[in-house]
């Protein structure tokens, strides 16, 4: 087994009191499996690739995602389900013979399509952390639990998506079955009832079950005028992640890393030195006179000079 | 760019339904899909979006969008229920407009292949010099690459693109417009070389303009971007970006 200095500290003490068992799923997991190669200095990194603004989200193009995924050091990825699951919208196919047809699909599924999926991820050394997936009215139970069962062969722990309050109801027997959780991912449109984008909104949704936690969009959060660091503070062992990236408030611009408000430095900091078992996902949209990968490498050395 | 166009005729009944194939089915489609990303599609839209909300983009328009003062507060009442259920409730006389025209264009769907990509042979986009003196074509390039295609070597496609370009005085044609690439782009005049280029943090979909300050001179480009393919990120923004010519 290769230890980080963090793990190595970890069974120095475990060898002092004689009591190895772990005290964390994130000990356990750290025990077990090989550093991430996005794991610096105890925080766990990933990207969501909608960073890639120039790589439209499909099957085809996931082998260019991995390339950049291991090309901008990237162990962990937020996967969309457009980049595993087929298309069905041709020229001429109504919305709704598409979508019954990507029904149809993920109920039956071609044998070891996913695993063959998780074999390309795991030879790259990229783990899926979580699958995002926008849930809607338009699922059956039936095809959420086949999501769900899709995610897990991937590897991933919990299914994120843009839903809101009333969806979310709907999805509280789902992860539990799967042994799963489902991510609650804040926008930032306040005026909107049942949109996750306030405190109190995200705390109601917590609320409906231990398996939902938060996936935190600091961008948005900081745009919906949120105070990211005290969310953290009294939410963090409801946190799954964090969609890392920056923002003004009051509804502002995106903006590069350190341009914005929110306070990408203070949040991985309180991560690491609180050692919570919060994924950080680097996530943005602003405009760049960079290729995008070059950015993502940008706004990665900015997190890791944050951790350092 | 090729699109596919269609007359039908107009509807004259007074229903939602009828009022929303008369009014706004020419970008929205009768289907109510649209064209994402440049017109949303309407499906759903009352699961996205309160209906006050609906309410007010329809009668003060929004973006690109015009107003709709025409419609009267029964007809605009009709088209919301209509959006939100499927009910094509009746708004009366009132709804029926006197410039109704007999026919109706269907709305605006690009020719494409399954994959999203224009279903015709490249070029798919070109920027083209026409000499005013003959009537004939100069030259003719194409214009706008679509990156995962060119990363794969299927460079020069040219592609969909919205923008007009700037002559100057010493022989530059500069123009942004590629919807895909994001790039700015200085050609020779003469001969339609590409001479330079380089990235916009959004795509340029504007026209440069040009001038001299403290006897240097700057090209100047607003980069806004928003017209993205389906299936990629639907990023826009709002950035002037200024280039000065060496001195």
């Amino acid at each position: 087994m290769t230890l980080t200095r963090r793990g190595f500290g970890k069974v120095l003490l475990a060898g002092v009191s004689g009591f190895a068992a772990p005290r964390s799923a994130r000990e356990a997991f750290a025990q077990t499996h090989p550093p991430n190669r996005s794991l610096i200095n105890g925080v766990q990194f990933g990207l969501q690739p909608f960073c890639y603004h120039d790589l439209a989200m499909t099957r085809e193009n996931r082998g260019a995602l991995i390339r950049r995924l291991v090309r901008n050091g990237m162990g962990m990825v937020e996967l969309h389900a457009t980049w595993v699951e087929p298309r069905f919208n041709d020229p001429g196919v109504s919305a709704a013979a598409a979508r019954d047809s990507l029904r149809a699909w993920r109920l039956s599924p071609p044998a070891g399509y996913y695993r063959g999926i998780r074999k390309e991820l795991d030879d790259a050394g990229i783990a899926v952390f979580t699958y995002y997936v926008n849930f809607d009215d338009s699922y059956t139970d039936a095809e959420i639990d086949a999501t769900f069962e899709g995610a897990k062969i991937l590897g991933a722990r919990g299914c994120v998506g843009s839903f809101g309050l009333a969806v979310s109801r709907r999805l509280v027997p789902f992860p539990g079955r799967h042994g799963m959780f489902i991510g609650l991912h804040n926008h930032d449109n306040l005026s909107d009832p049942d949109a996750y984008a306030s405190e109190a909104s995200m705390v109601t949704g917590l609320s409906m079950s231990p398996d939902f936690k938060m996936m935190l969009d600091t961008r948005h959060f900081t745009a919906a005028d949120g105070d990211c660091v005290g969310f953290l503070e009294r939410h963090h062992d409801r946190i799954a992640g964090m969609h890392v990236g920056d923002r003004r408030k009051h509804n502002g611009r995106s903006a590069p890393f350190g341009e914005g408000d929110a306070p990408i430095i203070e949040l991985l900091r309180m991560v690491r030195d609180n050692r919570w078992p919060i994924v950080a996902l680097l996530e943005f949209e602003h405009g760049t006179l960079r290729p995008e990968v070059e950015e993502v490498d940008l706004m990665f050395d900015y997190c890791k000079r944050a951790v350092a | 760019m090729a699109w596919l166009a269609r007359l039908a005729p107009n509807e004259t009944g007074a229903g939602g339904r009828e009022i929303y194939l008369r009014e706004c089915a020419v970008c929205h489609r009768d289907d109510l899909n649209g064209a994402p990303p440049e017109i949303p599609s309407l499906a759903g839209v009352a699961g996205r979006r309160q209906l006050g909300v609906i309410t007010n983009v329809i009668r003060q328009g929004a973006g690109r969008m015009p107003s709709f003062p025409n419609l009267s507060a029964e007809a605009l009442s009709a088209v919301v229920e209509y959006l939100r259920t499927g009910e094509s409730i009746n708004a009366g006389e009132t709804a029926k407009s006197p410039l109704a025209m007999k026919y109706r264009f269907t709305g605006f769907k690009k020719f494409l292949d399954g994959d999203g990509y224009p279903a015709i042979t490249p070029p798919w986009g070109t920027l083209n010099a026409i000499n005013l003196n003959t009537g004939e074509y100069s030259w003719k390039v194409p214009l706008g690459e679509y990156p995962e295609l060119a990363a794969n070597g299927m460079k020069n496609t040219g592609s969909e693109n919205y923008g007009g370009p700037i002559v100057t005085d010493g022989g530059l044609v500069f123009i942004g417009a590629s919807n895909f690439d994001r790039k700015f782009h200085a050609f020779d005049s003469r001969t339609g070389e590409l001479l330079w280029e380089t990235l916009l943090p959004y795509s340029g979909n504007a026209t440069p303009i040009t001038y001299q300050a403290g006897g240097r001179q700057f090209v100047v480009i607003a980069a806004g971007g928003g017209r993205n393919r389906p299936g990629t990120p639907q990023i826009s923004g709002g950035t002037y970006v200024a280039f000065a010519l060496p001195r």
